[in-house]
């Protein structure tokens, strides 16, 4: 009876073994719920759109909340002769390193700079290789050509801001599959130059002229055209045994963009509506942020950018200001523009204590006059007998500060520009002038300075004379678009400007570009 | 002595011998009860009623038992309850029929009032007649003072012995008065007592805490302590209870040579625990798997200490080979507490403790915070801010630590009920432990359940275990480092501040003030991780384990156990609107919530195999398991506002935000959002498992053992091609005590020799799916981009990190080699361990070239060494009034990286300024993971000349921005730079060497215990000092900064303050911040009172004691941070960093039995 019960349980194991050890295998094979993989993506069109915007997700340095203002700004603007950190900025060390140029020993925002834009160059190679490989019967072959030029495009923008930036950089042009393939080292400039001058080229023959309304703010063949000359006139500044073949190329291309007649870019008379949100992708704009106020499905596209600009007096965190002298070299020519006030850029591009910014009848500054602005940050007991405890000689930036009810809050959307036809306009001057051709060169320089300045032609300036102009309209332009400190350097300028600024740690050789961070360093088997 | 060896624990109960006690009160009860019965019918001519003609003697025993006053006691490993006896009983005495069924065996019985003792015939233990006798008479009691029958009694050297009687006394016939007496009983030390005359002997027995019978947990099984191979330690409930603690990890710490535990932190609920065993195997996580009850993938902070009743940990690769794939890391087995044969017992315990943080920060005061930031703006040429101004007023001088620090209590509270009949035990307990956290806004509760059953069927015996945990967990919102950097000028509250809380004026740094922060804002402030599932607020986990065994035959069983936890899991919090510091103003309400589940099954079918043939004995299982995961989570956030967008006259579109949703600021629900703006996310993951695996141990004459295992285990975590890993392992042992060599001394009474090789492997910290190079969709910054005349928001898709699908197996190899030795009859037992682990194809996180545009991928790359020595000596004392023991262990470790992606190849450690700049740590071969390598200083620049004259062979400065009372820096490598190349080896945070002492000790009705635990040979860099003095800027600092240079204040080691710091004196890690990590702590202390057992019969209580004792006491170190107890990743080991600040604990306590 007993053995019976036992053969009747040894049976019953012996069968629950069997069923279980013969579980399947299969099982081991577990995908993920919500992802495909870069085997099965890129199945149609919409998959790749969708990989372009990550290429562009990265410009900028990208729209992250915090970064955006204390690395794009600080490593864009902190060196320039014409700025400095504000008060608070002197709690971060990380942030004034740059501006004093003591920042040997790997800077934050300075890796953080290069994180993002090699991020940015990764997944523009994803889009040039990926979609470059799909087939007719599931993409239009005329969108995935133009979308791959998208990425050529982009990778060759954030190559070129880590090349104006950095005086060798590991140029990418495949997406790497390993660790291994990772370990790259640096490309000689020469290389770069070339690699990126390609790149806006080759972009430049497949990109539509124009975009739909509905793609607004995506890369145009004009662009391209306008990156590449600029390129070239960079690299004139700094390969003197190529210098006319480069300004000769680079004529050619700014003649294209600027007189051809197939593009339709236009100057905007309202030099600040383009910084202020109220005309955004204007005709001027050759290529602009974008950015945006929608959040709905959770996206987020702002940040409090105009809070980090603006100084204490008028409710900000005072981190960056214009330098002392800057007031002076924009007002030099005096209250001479055309209706007897000063360059309307120098309103447009600073705030300060000036009965231009205090006519209550038309004020200039949004809706709102100077006094008004600090009224509304000095906590409600704002009379005109605290005037005294505001320090005027406080200039602060104007640029990117809303002009829509975003001033008054705490996160900005406003786009900013990146190429601008008057950048163009002067850099095809600055071309022919140094092709000797000083006279058509001013024709452009006043076209820029009628229409954004409201101020009297300019005639009859000598080569020098033109050169000296560029610059000081370059500097009218562009204060806090972060041009000025690689415009001091293409032109031999950087050590005196620098010494002239009281940068006193500055060293032609040690500052004029920032060390490869260190964390690049330490990832980087090929430079460690 | 060895001699007499044998004679110990002759005598067997039914149950298991550690037990005895407690099955005792019960027995007595019996007894006495049958007593009053059965009086008038009792005689020793009782004749049995015994109908049939075939018996087992199990029936035979039984039957006694049931038709008489007797209690039998035998050994179960010399009796065979299964030896079927033919023939007739019936009707026979009792005498007579047991006299029948032992013949021809080689057994024989005794009778001792109402016992009759089953004993070996050889060597036989007979009252023998002599002619000059006298008697000496005496009673032996256990330590509670209750008589112990059955215990053997008999004079030294000779064949002359008795037993106790029921009550435990005993009268033996003596031949002289310099003879001694041996009490022996199994389960209790033995002692050996000079007559000396006296005619009258009482002792007392103590247990037996290092029993070579003791059996120990090995995974798919149990093991005598005798007959391991492998290096397994063992520790019992009685040590882990005198640790008042809600994590039973903390109850290990110093209790096992070769088990690191840490606590890195002094946050309720130990959540900070860290467990190393062996050192650092991997470069993921480190943690051993913990197995419960046979459940495999556990988290000890889900268990209530007070529920285990054993914890083994397996060290060695032989030992925990058959966990395969997920033993990298060493096994911790989890035995919890099951019920025994008897009446229902009821055990009670409770402890409350006062909780402090060790020590504070000296950090400066509002005067001195003044004087140094003014030193800083002044030697950088600055200008003065507002609040450096003369005649500034400074609103207050606020000490922020004092606002947030507070007396922390801990209770814990715990009942259990077992106890069990004939075919069932059970035990059933259910605690609560809460703490209040050192720190506002911080506290714990976890409710824990238990039920534990054992059932027995014909041939099938289950084994049932029910777990609830539920814990609850708030952690501050404020961060400390926050809290220590906040200007002292700053008040707490300020009613000119639009919120009423002071933040930074006057042009003084921004930094958020906790209170502000921590005031609005409720619920778990535990951050977003879903990855993450230790990371809790509120979370709650039921498992259910159970197992049956069909006792087939007698060597041979198969036993199926189904396990099934689940988990939930709920964090919230709530935000609104307030603001904390200047520059971040939360003008809107938000709630967020997350909830997850987790579900894990578990499947294992065993073939267990038990056979013995003359001497050889065989012992084997043969297993097959399944195991899946799931894990699924939804996160909500509402947001108190909406967007409203428009188009204005220019064409524009305008977006305003405005305020909507939350009716009250006190709902706290995602509907209480409904008007305003919602985020959603979720998703879920698979895992699975396949294994198989199997193990033999054969023994020889308990002299030579082998044993011998193989897993072959399969995870879904990896790509189809590297799918499967088998991890063999071998282990050898020799016990020279049983060969006849050894048998004739004294000295020794235990020695084994042990040798063991396995391979383990380990899945690191794979997540599931990371073999797949996914294509990530988002819609912000990220990966996302605007595009159109709408600014509409366009979702990108992008790989992030890299494929990786020949991802595989990490595989440690491990070397052990071990004795285990008893000399003086036990008296001193201990361990010795040496061992070699390599583990190799390490899988690890790491970043690519940050250029490649990736982030950081996990990859097989390196391979790392360690070894190390252990030692263990536990010295019990005599039993006397006085007894004690005292146990020391000592470990040494030696780390080192063996091999990387290629030879040259240095991986960093993180940055201690924001990620990117400031690394101490790094990673090379040849050094150990995680290594120092730091610029070297060289003293202060005293003047101007000597910062001059710091040039390189060139006559080039090193330092250009350098001046006097800057650090002066070292070109090690004269290369005539000073660079990230410079810096060299200085050390480890790994300690070279960790000790123990515990000393136990009772005294009548007082116990005490202590434990001492140190480390030495290892350094911590102290990054909490670095961020509290650098005088860079923005930030208050240690009041050791007053003492920095100047060219007053020369004689200092303190550089000079300057903000912005250009010559780098704290951007760079160098020694200056490195420092002695060595330490002695006394780690643990109780004294405890046992009320005596005359008062307690009284009131029908069986034990009551009393405690009081404490955790952390002080520390001996000369390291000057908060507290020397770090625990950081392997690549950051040894870096001290912002954490909970650790904690000391005084704690009172209370343990009732009835």
């Amino acid at each position: 009876m007993k053995n019976l019960k036992n053969i009747k349980y040894s049976v019953l194991a012996f069968l629950l073994v069997g069923t279980m050890v013969a579980c399947d295998e299969d099982l081991l094979i577990q995908e993920s719920p919500d992802d495909l993989t870069s085997v099965n993506f890129y199945r149609n069109q919409d998959d790749a759109q969708g990989a372009v915007s990550a290429a562009y997700s990265q410009l900028e340095c990208a729209t992250e909340y915090w970064s955006f203002a204390e690395v794009k700004f600080v490593v864009d603007n902190y060196r320039s002769d014409l700025t400095q950190y504000g008060k608070d900025a002197a709690n971060y060390p990380n942030w004034t390193d740059i501006a004093n140029f003591t920042n040997e020993f790997g800077n934050t925002q300075v890796s953080t700079y290069w994180e993002r834009h090699y991020k940015g160059v990764n997944y523009a190679n994803q889009v040039i290789e990926n979609v470059g490989i799909m087939s007719d019967d599931i993409i239009d072959p005329t969108v995935r050509a133009e979308l791959v030029a998208e990425g050529q495009f982009l990778r060759a923008f954030y190559h070129l801001k880590l090349l104006l930036n950095f005086e060798e950089i590991i140029v990418r042009d495949k997406v790497v599959t390993s660790v291994g393939e990772a370990a790259q080292g640096l490309s000689s400039r020469v290389d770069a130059w070339n690699h990126i001058i390609t790149d806006f080229k080759a972009a430049a023959a497949i990109l539509p002229v124009t975009r739909e309304s509905d793609e607004i703010g995506r890369v145009t063949k004009g662009a391209a055209v306008a990156f590449a000359a600029k390129c070239l006139l960079f690299r004139a500044g700094e390969e003197q045994d190529k210098k006319l073949e480069y300004l000769n190329e680079a004529k050619t291309l700014f003649y294209d963009v600027v007189e051809s007649g197939k593009y339709s870019f236009a100057l905007v008379n309202d030099f600040p509506s383009m910084f202020d949100g109220t005309n955004e992708n204007n005709s001027e704009s050759l290529f602009e942020l974008q950015l945006s106020p929608v959040t709905a499905g959770g996206a987020y596209y702002k940040f409090p950018s105009h809070r980090f600009l603006r100084v204490s007096d008028l409710g900000g965190w005072d981190e960056i200001r214009a330098a002392d002298n800057l007031m002076s070299i924009m007002t030099k020519e005096g209250t001479t523009a055309l209706d007897g006030g000063y360059d309307r850029r120098v309103v447009g591009s600073l705030i300060f204590d000036d009965p231009a910014y205090n006519d209550a009848a038309n004020p200039p500054f949004f809706e709102a006059t100077w006094v008004n602005l600090c009224n509304g940050f000095q906590s409600g007991n704002w009379d005109e007998t605290r005037r005294d405890e505001v320090d005027y000689t406080d200039v602060a930036f104007r640029k990117y500060l809303p002009a829509n009810g975003e001033f008054w809050e705490n996160q900005s959307s406003v786009n900013i520009p990146l190429l601008r036809y008057a950048d163009v306009l002067l850099m095809y001057a600055e071309t022919l002038n140094e092709l000797n051709d000083p006279n058509t060169a001013l024709t452009w320089i006043n076209e820029v300075r009628t229409t954004h300045g409201n101020m009297p032609e300019l005639s009859g300036l000598n080569q020098q004379a033109v050169r000296d102009q560029i610059e000081f309209e370059r500097i009218m332009e562009f204060t806090m678009e972060g041009v000025r400190f690689f415009d001091l350097r293409r032109w031999g300028k950087l050590e005196a400007a620098m010494q002239a600024a009281g940068r006193t740690h500055f060293k032609l050789d040690q500052h004029a570009f920032f060390p490869i961070p260190q964390k690049e360093i330490i990832s980087n088997d090929a430079l460690n | 002595m060895k001699k007499n060896s044998n004679n110990r624990g002759l005598l067997y109960p039914y149950v298991s011998p550690k037990h005895w006690r407690i099955m005792k009160l019960s027995l007595i009860l019996l007894v006495i009860g049958l007593m009053h019965v059965s009086a008038s019918t009792y005689s020793q001519s009782k004749k049995l009623n015994l109908r049939g003609q075939k018996f087992t003697l199990k029936e035979i025993f039984s039957a006694i038992e049931d038709q008489s006053t007797f209690t039998i006691f035998f050994n179960d490993d010399q009796v065979d309850l299964q030896k079927s006896l033919n023939g007739n009983f019936n009707d026979q005495e009792i005498f007579e029929v047991l006299d029948k069924v032992l013949e021809g065996s080689n057994l024989t019985y005794k009778v001792n009032d109402k016992l009759i003792v089953i004993l070996e015939a050889a060597p036989t233990v007979i009252q023998e007649q002599q002619e000059e006798a006298r008697t000496i008479k005496g009673k032996v009691v256990d330590v509670t003072g209750v008589g112990l029958p059955g215990v053997n009694v008999f004079v030294e050297g000779t064949t002359n012995g008795t037993i106790t009687n029921i009550d435990g006394e005993y009268e033996l016939n003596i031949k002289s008065d310099d003879q001694n007496i041996v009490f022996s009983f199994i389960g209790f030390q033995m002692q050996t007592i000079a007559i000396s005359g006296r005619t009258q002997l009482d002792i007392t027995l103590v247990e037996e805490s290092i029993g070579l019978d003791e059996v120990v947990a090995v995974g798919y099984g149990v093991q005598k302590k005798s007959d391991l191979t492998g290096a397994v330690a063992s520790v019992k409930s009685e040590d882990l209870s005198k640790v008042a603690s809600s994590n039973p990890a903390e109850g290990l710490q110093g209790r096992i040579a070769g088990v690191n535990i840490t606590k890195g932190s002094g946050a309720p609920g130990g959540s900070g625990v860290s467990i190393k065993i062996r050192g650092i195997g991997t470069l993921g996580g480190n943690s051993p798997l913990i197995v419960v009850d046979g459940f495999i993938g556990g988290d000890l902070n889900d268990i209530n200490p007070n529920d285990i009743a054993s914890m083994e940990v397996l060290k060695d690769g032989a030992a925990a080979a058959i966990y395969g794939s997920r033993a990298a890391n060493g096994v911790i087995l989890v035995t919890t507490k099951k019920g025994k044969k008897g009446e229902v017992q009821v055990d009670i315990t409770s402890n409350m403790s006062v909780v402090n943080s060790v020590k504070n920060f000296d950090l400066l005061n509002g005067s001195e915070y003044i004087t140094v930031h003014k030193m800083m703006y002044e030697n950088a040429g600055e200008t003065l801010p507002e609040y450096l101004t003369d005649g500034f007023t400074p609103k207050a001088d606020t000490d922020w630590q004092d606002q947030v620090f507070r007396t922390g209590i801990l209770q814990n509270h715990n009942v259990r009920l077992s106890g069990g009949g004939e075919n069932i035990v059970y035990s059933l307990s259910g605690g609560i432990s809460d703490e209040k956290g050192t720190l506002i806004g911080s506290d714990f509760r976890r409710n824990n359940w238990r039920a534990r059953m054992g059932l027995t069927k014909g041939i099938v015996d289950v084994d049932a275990n029910l777990a609830y945990s539920g814990k609850e967990q708030h952690l501050p919102f404020y961060n400390m480092t926050e809290t220590y950097k906040i200007s002292p000028l700053i008040p707490v509250y300020d009613e000119e501040a639009k919120w009423g809380y002071g933040m930074a004026y006057a042009g003084m740094p921004d930094h958020r003030n906790p209170i502000a922060r921590q005031n609005y804002r409720t619920g778990n402030p535990t951050p977003y991780y879903p990855n993450y599932r230790d990371d809790y607020g509120s979370q709650e986990e039921v498992t259910a384990n159970v197992s049956g065994t069909f006792n087939i035959l007698k060597w041979f069983k198969y036993k199926i156990n189904a396990g099934y936890k689940t988990g939930s899991y709920f964090n919230t919090n709530q935000v609104v609107p307030h603001q904390d510091r200047v520059q971040d103003e939360v003008l809107f309400t938000a709630v967020d919530e997350i909830r997850s589940k987790y579900k894990e099954s578990l499947v294992e079918n065993l073939l267990l195999f038990n056979k013995q043939w003359d001497k050889h004995r065989f012992d084997a299982v043969l297993g097959y398991s399944y195991q899946e995961n799931k894990y699924g989570w939804t996160g909500a956030t509402a947001l108190g506002y909406i967007n409203e967008n428009s188009v204005d006259g220019d064409g524009n579109l305008v977006t305003e935000t405005n305020p909507a949703g939350f009716l009250d600021q006190g709902f706290k629900t995602i509907d209480a959002g409904i008007g305003g703006e919602f985020k959603a996310k979720g998703s879920n993951t698979t895992y699975t498992r396949i294994s198989y695996f199997g193990r033999i141990n054969y023994s020889f004459a308990d002299k030579y053992l082998v044993q011998l295992s193989v897993r072959r285990d399969g995870s879904s975590k990896f790509g189809s091609e590297n799918q499967f890993g088998t991890f063999p392992s071998v282990a050898l042992g020799w016990r020279l005590t049983e060969e006849g060599f050894l048998k004739d001394q004294d000295l020794i009474s235990n020695l084994k020799l042990r040798a063991s090789w396995g391979q383990l492997g380990s899945e690191g910290n794979l997540v599931p799916y990371q073999w797949q190079a996914l294509i990530k969709t988002q819609n912000d910054y990220e990966l996302g981009y605007v595009q159109g005349n709408g600014q509409s928001p366009w979702s990108g898709s992008a790989a992030k990190v890299m494929p990786n699908d020949g991802l595989k197996w990490e595989v440690a190899e491990s070397l052990n080699m071990g004795i285990d030795y008893g000399v003086l009859n036990n008296r001193v037992t201990g361990t010795i361990n040496y061992y070699i682990n390599d583990t190799k194809d390490l899988l690890m996180y790491r970043s690519p070239a940050i250029s490649s545009g990736f982030g950081d991928g996990i990859m097989n790359t390196a391979a790392m060494r360690n070894q190390g020595l252990e030692l263990e000596l536990t010295y019990h004392s005599k039993p006397r009034a006085f007894t004690y023991d005292i146990t020391g262990t000592l470990s040494t470790l030696k780390n080192e990286v063996t091999a990387l992606d290629n030879p040259d190849q240095v991986l960093y450690g993180d940055g201690l300024f924001l990620g990117d700049s400031h690394f101490p740590n790094q990673t090379r071969i040849g050094s150990p993971v995680g290594a120092f390598y730091l610029y070297k200083t060289d003293g202060l620049f005293q003047s101007q000349e000597e910062v001059d004259a710091h040039v390189n062979a060139d006559g080039e400065a090193y330092q250009s921005a350098a001046a006097p009372g800057d650090i002066r820096f070292v070109d090690t490598n004269n290369d005539g730079k000073i660079n990230e190349a410079d810096k060299v080896y200085m050390g480890t945070g790994l300690p070279k060497v960790e000790y123990s002492l515990a000393f136990n000790a009772s005294y009548k009705n007082f116990d005490f215990s202590i434990l001492f635990y140190g480390v030495s040979g290892n350094k911590i860099y102290n990054g909490i000092g670095y961020n509290l003095s650098n005088m860079s800027g923005g930030s208050n600092y240690l009041n050791s900064t007053l003492d920095a240079w100047t060219p007053q204040n020369t004689n200092t080691s303190v550089p000079r303050a300057v903000l912005g710091d250009p010559n780098g004196n704290a951007k760079v890690a160098s020694d200056r911040y490195l420092e002695d990590g060595g330490y002695l702590k006394l780690k643990n202390l109780q004294i405890g009172y046992s009320l005596p057992q005359s008062l307690l019969e009284k009131v029908s209580v069986d034990k009551l004691r009393v405690y009081v004792g404490g955790q952390n006491l002080f520390t001996i170190t000369n390291y000057s941070g908060l507290d020397p107890e770090i625990s950081r990743t392997v690549f950051n080991t040894g870096t001290d960093t912002s954490v909970y600040p650790q904690t000391r604990m005084v704690t009172a306590g209370v343990q009732l039995s009835f």
